[in-house]
Parts: structure tokens; C-alpha cells; sequence
């Protein structure tokens, strides 16, 4: 047999083989949940004499590449954020699904979020390094930067 | 108002708005183009950095302002839709010069490493989108694992045929194997990977396994209908063009029409409308005319007006500065590594398993590495459909920016200049061989005459060779032309010469090829060719008047061998040559060479040795009567030598008044006749500029031949000389 059909069909069964491994493992992994796109923001806490909050909102941006997020909020900062920890499923009383919880953090900064995985209405809740920039939000998702539905995904552009 | 809002009248004309970012786009591109070029970079890496510099990269992040005012986001829409039609052209044009000949009859080693060199990077860019999805990419719809490592095996595996022609061709490497194997390859990956990528959309967008066994099956069913129904179409329009001698405008709008409908076809079947284009052209028959004129009729604007619009779409979607950390970076290095490592590493080691010696395997591995445009193609794809996110969309252009940019200097090194030439030297024999660089058609008649007389017509071992130089054109850069190179017998530059040398019965190998140093390139060809003299007109130089300017000049103190430029004044065959001897080498190659026409030519020659007052002049006498007797001291000389002695205080105007007796002088450059570089190079020239019949300036290197052991001179014997003085 000439050399290089040996080289050819060593090759296609290496690659053959390969491929159908490292497309059966990784079939079982589950990247960073997508926060992508253009958020509103509600207040879940009210302001008192005792609670300050940060005066952000009512829009937000997220732009995100996996682990790595950069959150805009409207009147607000601009914000690096990394998930830090793997996200934790914690039950809900009284519900058959649980709720997803996420830790961000920067330097200073860290945004804690609860949601539905896969969901468009999030709790979030961000501590800033001063009390006047924290705050705890309801957060609901208008726009998708990677949308389920259409062919085609322009939104916000990831991060 | 600042003047960016003063100039886009704040930005409420749409039209002045788009005009101005196109206008901007285009000057930085082509500035960028040609700056690349100049540093011997494909022009792309230039047009491709001018892009992501007009993004957030760069003018976003030093001037925010001016970069929210020129390009705002409601307009990039606008810019996304001209790229688009830019790239949809673009494919049209690489699948229309895709030559099936490139890929049939290659050997077995060509389809072994094209091949390889898909499958490798294909399979280490899944493998490396195992340990960047959980870090890069989200949880989202689109990216599913299955996605994301066939899209990352398929960005991996790309090569950019059109920028790596022109790699092969400004270097010459096109005919050599590595060469020929190359270009094979990329053709071969060229279909391969945008098959490939029509897979993975297809992939991407399915919504289950019966939508995605559906696309395949259209898909499957549009390639057989373009193969069975418009090919032969196609070969009837081409027929008609052939009738009609000519591209008419209802043709040219039938072209478009069809470029446009393939690509609304396959963007409705899911497997994205550059497919249908790219499809379309390599279904057009190939090697005609045709083709070539539709070619030119739609590349300059497609490559110099859509790309560069592309180029920075691609840059405003570019944000660099989302890489702020060190993780970020190291995962880029990881993409880079892992590119190189499959392309590179997998060309390489096929090549080598193939029998191909270690150099070579890894120059074809460079060169197979390079991704180019093609690259920024496949990205923005994927982008648009949501497979990756925006800091892998950054991380792979700098990849494909990387990839492209570390081509030429790392094929240097590896694979030296000196070192494809010493495999490209050409044994001429022992006759006397002339180079003869033609650039204007009218200057070869005489000077293969020249050569005729120089060479001898009896002598069976000469070698005359013709060079027509192509200067390289901007379109180059996206054009593959390596298959469709016009034969060099067919060049009309040379047909003069040709013409002239068939009428004459001159052997002369006509020799082509694209040269982005003319003079380098006619130095290193004399080299190649172990020719023993150069002998090439002259044109002025279009900033001063000299003759011995420009290119000239470069040759003669660049070569490494014997050079003489002639000056023609209409003496078709000289009968009566003179040469000033002041006693230089040079001098002596003047007398070689009158030598050789005195016994191939029956020419007669005179030696004129001009003395100042006040000099000595027996020694120098002596020395000129003893290089005239080791030149001409053949027994079969048929024409007898004259030795003249002439006093004078200007031995230019010595020389000048004896000339009027002659048809051709022979002349050795030297500071005392204006010949050779002065002060800052300036040469007063004033002999070749008054002497009224021909002239012949020659240089004496020699280096070469001395190295191959070939004698310069001839050892001194008696000959007959008579003395005039």
C-alpha cells in the first residue's frame, strides 16, 4: 500500500474517532448561563431612612463571554464581572423546579442573581463597596443578545 | 458643534453620514494595504488592522466621541448590508477562479496533506472548544456543544487561498514544489472547509434532527441542480459570449442576477447565502475568456469597494478591549497556539509522512497556515448566527490577523530566499549565456542582435535568455492567477523580440514571472540562469534624465554578474566598434566583449587609450597594448585590432570626437568618463549623453563566475595589433 494512503487512512479513523469523543463528552457539559442582552430593572427593596440604594435603572446591558460579563446599568456604572463559583440549583419551597443562583464578582463589587435557569426574570441583587451603590432588583430580560427563536442573533453583542 | 459634527451636519443626513464613514474606510484601507505591502506583508494584514482600528479597538477607545459621531450604531446597519453584497461578490469570485485542474492530477501527497491538514486543526479546534466552553461560551440556544466545537474545528481548518497565491507568486515559490503542492492543498481546503461550514450552519440552525436532515437533503439537491441544470446553462452563456465577442451589459446584469438568486437559495434552505455564490462560480466553466472578463468586471469594485466596507464591519464588531485580563489573553494565546499547531503541525508532519524533506514539509505548513480574509468570512458568520460570543469573535480575528502576518517572515526563515534559489539553478553549460530584461517591447530587436553578435551564431552552447518582468497588481492579492499565468512565449512585451529572433534563427527561452523588485529579481535570475553577461537598454528614470538611473543603476552595482547597458542611436549591426581604455576591469570586459563581436561579427575594433598632458604614458601604453593582446589573441581573428593613442586634456572629449568614426562604443564605467557614482551618487554622464552612435556601458563584476571556476581571462599570447598613434 503507498505510504501516504497509509498516512490518509490512519488520519480519517484518528480524526473519525476523535471527533465522535470529544463530541460524546462534551455533549455533557453546560457552559455559564446566559445573562446576554438588555435588561429592566425594579426595585424589590423600597428605600427607608435605614436603606440606601443605588439610584440605578431602570435599564441594564449585559454583555457576557461565558465566565466573563461586563454589566451596564443605566445611570450606573459600567461593570466587570467574572462568575466566580459554579452556579448553585437551590429548591424552592413549595415548587418543583429550583431556582439557579449566581456569584459575580470584581474588586469590590459582587452581583448575586437568582433565576430560572434558562429564564428571562432574575432577582438580582448587587453590593456595592459603598451602601449607596447596592442595591436589589427585579430584573427582567427584553431583549435576547443570543435568541432562541430567529436564525439569526443580533442583540446587544456578547461580551 | 465640533468638526466631526460640522461635517456629518450631526449626523441627520444619512447619505453624507454613509459617504463619509465609506470615504474614511476606503483611505485607511488602502493606506494600510500599501503601507503592508511595503513591508512585504500581504496587502490584507494592512486592510484587515485598518478595519479593527476604525472599531472600538482603537478609534472607539481613543477618540469616543469622533468614533460616536462617524459611526453611530443606528447606521452600522447600513455598513453590515454593503458587506454583506461585499462578501457574497467576494465568494462568487474565489469559487469563479477555482480551477478543478488544481485539484485533479496531483499525486497522492497533495491530497494526503490537504486533507490532513483539514482534519488536524478540524479535530484540535473541537478538541480546544472542550476547555473553552465552559469558560467562553454561554448557555444559550445556538451554542450548544455540537455547535460550537464543529464551528471552532471549521474556523480552525480554513486557509485563505487568495492571499497564499500571492504569497507564492511575489516569491517565486508557485513552480517549485512546495509551490505546486501548496496551492493544491489550499484549493483542496478552499472547497473543503466552505462545504464544511455549510455543515455546521446547517447544524446551528436546525431545530431538531428532521430540520437538519432536511437542509442537508436541499442542500444536497441544489448542489445536483446547479451541477446538472445551470452548469450546462452557463457553458450556453458562454457560448454567447463567444458570439457576441463581448460581455454585453444584459449579460452582465443576467450574471447578477443569478450570483444573487443562488445566494437567496441557499440562505433559505439554512445553509447561508455565501454558499450559493461561492457554488455558482466554481460551477462556471473555467479557463475562458468568460470568466476572466466577468472577473474584471466585478473584482475591482467587489475587492476595492465591498471588501474594505467588510473589513471594518468586522473591526466595529471587534472589541480588543474586552480582552482586560490575563485569563482573556492566555485563552487567545491558546487559540492562536492551537490554530498554528493544527494547520502548521498537521501540513508539516503529512508532508514529511509523504517523503517530503523536513524544510520543505515546513514551509508548506507555514504557508498553509495562512487565513486571511477567508477567516473574517467564516467569524462573522458564525457571530451572526450566535455560535460564538464576542470575546471569542475577537480572540479568533486576532488569530486570523496572527496567522496571516507570521506567513512571510516565518517562511523566510525557515525557507530562505538562498536557499529556493540554490534549488532553482540552472546549469547553462560552458557556451557564453546573455540575460536580456526586456521592459519596453520596441528595446528587444536590437538588443537580442546584440546578444546574436555577442553569443556567436555558430556557437551551439550559447543561451540566450529573454525576461519580461510583471509588476504585480493590487487585484493580485485576491486573485489565485497562478494556473492562469500567461505563458511567457505569449507575452506581448517580448513578441518583438521573439519575432526579431525567429527571423534570424536566434535561440532565445523566453522567461516570465511577477516581480515586486525588478531589479533584485533581474540580478537574482542572471544568477539562477549562471549567465555571464546582462545586457539590458535603459529608459530615463521618470524624476531626472540619467541613463544609468533607476533600475539600471540597481542592476549594475546590485548583480553579481557582468553587466553592460545599451544605449541604441539606430545602428542595427555595427561594423565598426571603439573602445576608451583607461585599463580598469571594466575596460577589459569592453575588450571581451569586442572581442567576441570581432570574431562572431567580423566586426572591426579600435582600442583608443587616451592620455592627459603631463602624465606618463609609456607604462599605461604598455598595460593597454598587453590587455589588447590577451583579449584578441585568437588565430582565426579575422579582423585586425588598432591600437590608438590619444592626447588630450578632457579625455570625454577625447572619446566624444573619436566616436563620430564609430557605430558602437564599448565603454567600462569609470569616474573619469562620468560612468560611476560620485559625490551622493552623482554621475555627470556627459559621454553617454554626447557620444553620437551607440554605446555599450559595462560593469565587471565577475564574483560569480570566479566562484564557479570559470577563468576570466585569458592567458596573455601575441597577437597582431597594429599601432596608430
Amino acid at each position: 500500500m503507498h505510504r501516504a494512503t497509509i498516512v490518509y487512512i490512519v488520519m480519517i479513523i484518528a480524526c473519525a474517532g476523535g471527533l465522535w469523543a470529544v463530541l460524546s463528552y462534551g455533549g455533557t457539559l453546560t457552559p455559564p448561563e446566559d445573562l446576554a442582552g438588555k435588561w429592566t430593572l425594579t426595585p424589590a427593596t423600597a428605600a427607608g431612612p435605614f436603606i440606601r440604594l443605588a439610584p440605578y435603572g431602570p435599564g441594564m446591558t449585559v454583555d457576557q463571554s461565558g465566565r466573563f460579563l461586563q454589566i451596564a446599568f443605566e445611570n450606573g456604572p459600567r461593570l466587570d464581572f467574572r462568575l466566580g463559583q459554579p452556579a448553585e440549583m437551590l429548591p424552592v419551597p413549595g415548587k418543583d423546579e429550583p431556582v439557579e443562583r449566581l456569584e459575580l464578582t470584581n474588586s469590590g463589587w459582587i452581583l448575586k442573581a437568582w433565576g430560572k435557569p434558562g429564564g428571562d426574570e432574575w432577582t438580582m441583587w448587587l453590593v456595592g463597596p459603598e451602601d449607596s451603590q447596592s442595591g436589589k432588583w427585579m430584573a427582567k430580560r427584553v431583549v435576547r443578545t443570543f435568541a432562541p427563536s430567529s436564525k439569526t442573533a443580533e442583540g446587544t453583542g456578547g461580551h | 458643534m465640533n468638526i466631526f459634527d460640522a461635517l456629518l451636519q450631526g449626523g441627520h443626513n444619512p447619505v453624507l453620514l454613509l459617504i463619509v464613514q465609506v470615504g474614511l474606510i476606503l483611505a485607511l484601507s488602502r493606506a494600510l494595504g500599501m503601507l503592508a505591502s511595503r513591508l512585504r506583508q500581504p496587502q490584507v494584514v494592512g486592510e484587515m488592522l485598518a478595519g479593527i482600528m476604525l472599531g472600538p479597538s482603537l478609534l472607539g477607545w481613543i477618540f469616543p466621541h469622533a468614533s460616536a459621531v462617524i459611526f453611530p450604531p443606528a447606521t452600522v446597519p447600513y455598513l453590515n448590508v454593503l458587506s454583506q453584497i461585499g462578501v457574497i461578490f467576494f465568494l462568487f469570485l474565489v469559487g469563479l477562479e477555482l480551477d478543478p485542474k488544481l485539484i485533479r492530477n496531483r499525486g497522492h501527497a497533495a491530497v494526503v496533506i490537504s486533507h490532513v491538514s483539514i482534519l488536524a486543526p478540524f479535530l484540535l479546534g473541537s478538541m480546544l472548544a472542550l476547555y473553552l466552553y465552559t469558560r467562553l461560551f454561554n448557555h444559550a440556544p445556538h451554542m450548544q456543544f455540537r455547535s460550537v466545537a464543529l464551528f471552532m474545528g471549521a474556523s480552525m481548518s480554513i486557509t485563505a487561498f487568495p492571499v497564499l497565491a500571492r504569497i507564492l507568486t511575489e516569491r517565486n515559490l508557485h513552480k517549485t514544489k512546495v509551490g505546486a503542492v501548496t496551492i493544491t492543498c489550499a484549493a483542496v481546503d478552499d472547497v473543503t472547509a466552505w462545504c464544511l461550514l455549510a455543515f455546521v450552519i446547517g447544524i446551528a440552525r436546525a431545530e431538531g434532527m428532521r430540520s437538519g436532515l432536511i437542509t442537508a437533503g436541499l442542500a444536497l439537491v441544489y448542489v445536483i441542480v446547479m451541477y446538472f441544470i445551470v452548469r450546462p446553462f452557463l457553458r450556453r452563456l458562454q457560448l454567447v459570449y463567444e458570439r457576441q465577442q463581448g460581455l454585453s451589459q444584459t449579460m452582465v446584469g443576467i450574471m447578477l442576477l443569478m450570483v444573487l438568486v443562488s445566494a437567496y437559495i441557499t440562505e433559505v434552505i439554512g445553509i447561508h447565502a455565501l454558499f450559493g455564490a461561492f457554488l455558482l462560480g466554481a460551477m462556471m466553466p473555467k479557463g475562458s475568456r468568460f470568466v476572466r472578463t466577468i472577473t474584471e468586471k466585478l473584482e475591482d469594485f467587489t475587492v476595492v469597494f465591498l471588501l474594505p466596507i467588510f473589513f471594518a464591519y468586522t473591526g466595529l464588531k471587534t472589541r480588543i478591549g474586552i480582552l482586560d485580563n490575563g485569563e482573556m489573553w492566555f485563552y487567545c494565546s491558546l487559540i492562536i497556539f492551537v490554530a498554528c499547531l493544527g494547520k502548521f503541525g498537521g501540513s508539516t508532519l503529512a508532508a514529511r509522512a509523504c517523503g517530503i524533506g523536513w524544510r520543505e514539509s515546513g514551509a508548506i505548513g507555514i504557508l498553509m497556515n495562512t487565513r486571511g480574509l477567508m477567516e473574517l468570512v467564516i467569524l462573522n458568520v458564525g457571530r451572526e448566527l450566535g455560535v460564538i460570543t464576542d470575546a471569542v469573535f475577537a480572540m479568533m480575528v486576532i488569530m486570523a490577523l496572527v496567522t496571516t502576518a507570521l506567513t512571510t517572515p516565518i517562511l523566510q526563515l525557515v525557507y530562505p530566499q538562498k536557499r529556493m534559489e540554490e534549488e532553482q539553478i540552472v546549469d547553462t553549460g560552458g557556451g557564453y549565456s546573455v540575460l536580456i530584461p526586456v521592459s519596453f517591447p520596441a528595446s528587444g530587436p536590437p538588443l537580442v542582435q546584440l546578444a546574436n553578435a555577442i553569443t556567436g551564431s555558430d556557437n551551439q552552447d550559447r543561451h540566450i535568455f529573454a525576461l519580461y518582468l510583471k509588476r504585480p497588481v493590487d487585484r493580485d492579492a485576491y486573485r489565485f492567477g497562478i494556473d492562469q499565468e500567461e505563458a511567457p512565449e505569449k507575452i506581448e512585451a517580448l513578441q518583438p523580440l521573439l519575432s526579431e529572433a525567429k527571423a534570424h534563427k536566434i535561440p532565445v527561452t523566453p522567461v516570465a514571472f511577477t516581480s515586486r523588485d525588478v531589479a533584485s529579481d533581474i540580478a537574482r535570475t542572471a544568477r539562477l540562469r549562471n549567465v555571464d553577461l546582462i545586457l539590458m537598454g535603459f529608459h530615463n528614470p521618470v524624476y531626472t534624465s540619467s541613463i544609468l538611473g533607476g533600475t539600471v543603476h540597481r542592476v549594475m552595482t546590485g548583480s553579481d554578474n557582468d553587466v553592460a547597458i545599451y544605449v541604441d542611436r539606430g545602428v542595427a549591426a555595427p561594423r565598426n566598434i571603439l573602445i576608451p581604455y583607461l585599463g580598469s576591469k571594466h575596460d577589459r570586459l569592453a575588450m571581451e566583449l569586442a572581442g567576441r563581436m570581432a570574431r562572431n561579427a567580423q566586426v572591426s575594433v579600435t582600442v583608443l587609450h587616451v592620455v592627459q598632458p603631463g602624465r606618463a604614458e609609456g607604462e599605461s601604453a604598455i598595460n593597454a597594448k598587453a590587455a589588447t593582446d590577451r583579449v584578441f589573441n585568437d588565430p582565426t581573428q579575422p579582423m585586425p585590432v588598432t591600437m590608438r593613442t590619444m592626447k588630450g586634456d578632457s579625455p570625454v572629449d577625447v572619446v566624444v570626437e573619436q566616436a563620430k568614426e564609430f557605430d558602437l562604443v564599448i565603454i567600462g564605467v569609470a569616474e573619469e568618463w562620468g560612468l560611476e557614482s560620485q559625490l551622493l551618487g552623482f554621475r555627470a554622464e556627459r559621454i553617454a549623453q554626447d557620444v553620437a552612435c551607440s554605446l555599450l556601458i559595462v560593469r565587471k563584476h565577475g564574483r560569480f563566475r570566479a566562484a564557479r571556476g570559470v577563468p576570466t581571462e585569458k592567458p596573455a599570447e601575441q597577437q597582431r595589433v597594429g599601432v596608430d598613434v
